[in-house]
């Protein structure tokens, strides 16, 4: 249907079955992200083995970008190496703050390219892989 | 469709002219400004500029009758009386800041109440909320009814402790008028003082303190059609008497070398630093702008427009209209929500549609916790608008519906 602009058919899908989505287990690491902004409230949670994310889920609620942006980070990150999703975080981060432009950081994002062009959408995609950063580093320190 | 709402002030509005394919719906956020204000802000900055209240030539006198007519005009289009004073301020935030911090500070005491409502703007909710936890006062918010709408026999229970009743003339969420005299009556009869907010009822609706019968309005030039960075207080001249001013410096003073500096009189106390003039001047465009349109007939257009979309919006699919059975409801504001699509997106989409709503919590965060959401989009009427504005935002939400797959 859409597959220009913000509400690309791939985000939609994401927004509409969000991968990875669902409560979080017990003894999984975790980290919330919320903006009282505008409602959005989600919680990250990952298992790490040998410094490697063996799990990744999320929960909570939000927009149609934050959610979706979410559901493609779990996709993204599961399985990697945990400096290696620290490393994919920060790229997000200054992929979706430059607005246009720039390497698409990793193929499973390139449906928030529309997304990015609009400042006030930032915080939504971000909150999500703000949340995760702060665990890994966290974790790594 | 809906039944023709024409406007025959939209031609004046120069933005609506280079963008005939805008539909702007934000302007409870801020209002476009007619060809009016914008003459009038250039014709002081190139003919008519200079310093107020300060120098002896004729340039500085013009400007200063121009601003102290601006001060007159306001007066006169905010119904105040031979007793009250005007001031100009950056804003109706900050002339509510400064009755918090210069007035309300100095007269509570420890066990006395100020009174809001849930409807209340951040603004009128945080400046008191702020004194009283310093003064050891109690904030009192008066609860939403059933029907999302605040009544004056809630205001029964006033008591001499209460000091203040602070009231938004009209809900900048739901488009729900209070009843302000009637309230003011029953804060008059226990000794309390009555500050309206008149922010989001100025560029529709008549304000005329003097038949409210209260003791200080406030409100914001930008949204009544006029400039951003100025408004006014309108106030009983006994209060601003005893008024601290939250600025000093320059032009707020008769005496600064005494040990206990003089303070000019009023209004020169309440406004240190040289005078926004360009502000008051285009303030004042703005009000005779709306004087000239006829406020009641302004008043009735924006409300048809309200009534239009907000029964429009109510049929169609997920779509819920808050404050629908509110009986003071078509005061230039819908809001409402959509069922599992997020305020930001409906806006987003409507905006790329061409349709400028807003969403979020509009700076009503305890009237979202009341109606139990996070946000909600809004859609607020001028007089510019027009069918067109409503067709093209049912239209919008149609597709917003569309896009999601609501059921």
């Amino acid at each position: 249907m859409m597959d220009k602009g913000l509400y690309r058919e791939v985000l939609l899908d994401h927004f509409r079955n969000p991968r990875n989505k669902g409560s979080l287990e017990e003894g999984m690491q975790r980290e919330r992200g919320s903006n009282p902004r505008c409602g959005d409230d989600i919680e990250v949670g990952v298992v790490q083995v040998e410094s490697r994310i063996e799990q990744i889920r999320f929960h909570g609620r939000g927009c149609s970008v934050c959610i979706a942006s979410a559901s493609m980070m779990t996709e993204a990150c599961e399985g990697a190496p945990s400096d290696s999703a620290i490393s994919l975080c920060n790229h997000v981060e200054s992929w979706v703050g430059s607005r246009e432009g720039g390497t698409v950081p990793h193929p499973g994002v390139e449906a928030l390219d529309g997304a990015r062009a609009h400042a006030a959408r930032h915080t939504c995609i971000l909150l999500s892989w703000r949340a995760l950063c702060r665990l890994l580093t966290a974790d790594a320190a | 469709m809906v039944e023709s709402l024409a406007s025959p002030w939209r031609h004046d509005f120069p933005q609506l002219l280079e963008n005939p394919q805008l539909h702007y719906l934000d302007s409870a956020a801020t209002a476009l400004k007619p060809s009016a204000v914008v003459e009038a802000s250039r014709r002081v900055l190139s003919e008519d500029y200079g310093p107020i209240h300060r120098g002896l030539y004729p340039a500085a006198e013009r400007a200063t009758d121009a601003y102290e007519a601006a001060r007159s005009t306001l007066h006169r289009f905010l119904g105040g009386r031979e007793d009250d004073c005007l001031v100009f301020t950056r804003s109706a935030t900050e002339s509510l800041n400064l009755l918090a911090e210069g007035w309300l500070q100095s007269v509570l005491v420890p066990g006395d109440e100020v009174w809001v409502t849930t409807l209340e703007h951040h603004a009128n909710y945080l400046p008191w909320k702020r004194v009283c936890e310093r003064v050891g006062a109690t904030l009192r918010v008066v609860p939403l009814n059933t029907d999302q709408t605040i009544d004056a026999t809630q205001f029964d229970d006033l008591h001499p402790r209460v000091k203040l009743v602070a009231i938004t003339a009209v809900s900048n969420v739901l488009g729900v008028a209070l009843p302000v005299s009637e309230i003011a009556a029953r804060a008059h009869a226990v000794g309390a003082l009555v500050v309206v907010d008149a922010a989001q009822a100025i560029g529709h609706q008549r304000i005329d303190l003097a038949t409210w019968g209260c003791d200080a309005v406030v409100a914001s030039a930008h949204k009544m059609s006029g400039p951003t960075g100025i408004g006014v207080l309108l106030a009983r001249r006994s209060v601003l008497e005893c008024t601290e001013p939250l600025l000093v410096g320059g032009g707020m003073v008769d005496l600064a070398t005494a040990e206990q500096p003089v303070w000019a009189a009023l209004p020169s106390k309440l406004e240190a630093g040289s005078p926004n003039l360009v502000g008051a001047v285009a303030m004042a465009a703005a009000a005779d702008y709306l004087s000239d349109a006829g406020i009641d007939r302004v008043e009735s257009h924006v409300a048809a427009l309200t009534h239009s979309a907000s029964e429009a919006l109510a049929q169609l699919r997920g779509v819920s209209v808050l404050a629908l059975d509110a009986p003071e409801r078509d005061h230039g504001i819908v809001s409402f929500n959509l069922d599992g699509v997020h305020p930001h997106d409906v806006g987003q989409i409507a905006g790329e549609l061409g349709v400028a709503v807003r969403a979020g919590h509009h700076c009503c965060q305890p009237l979202m916790q009341a109606l139990g959401v996070d946000a909600t989009v809004r859609a607020s009427f001028a007089l510019y608008n027009d069918d067109t504005d409503v067709d093209a935002l049912v239209s919008a939400v149609e597709n917003v519906i569309d896009v999601f797959g609501v059921r």
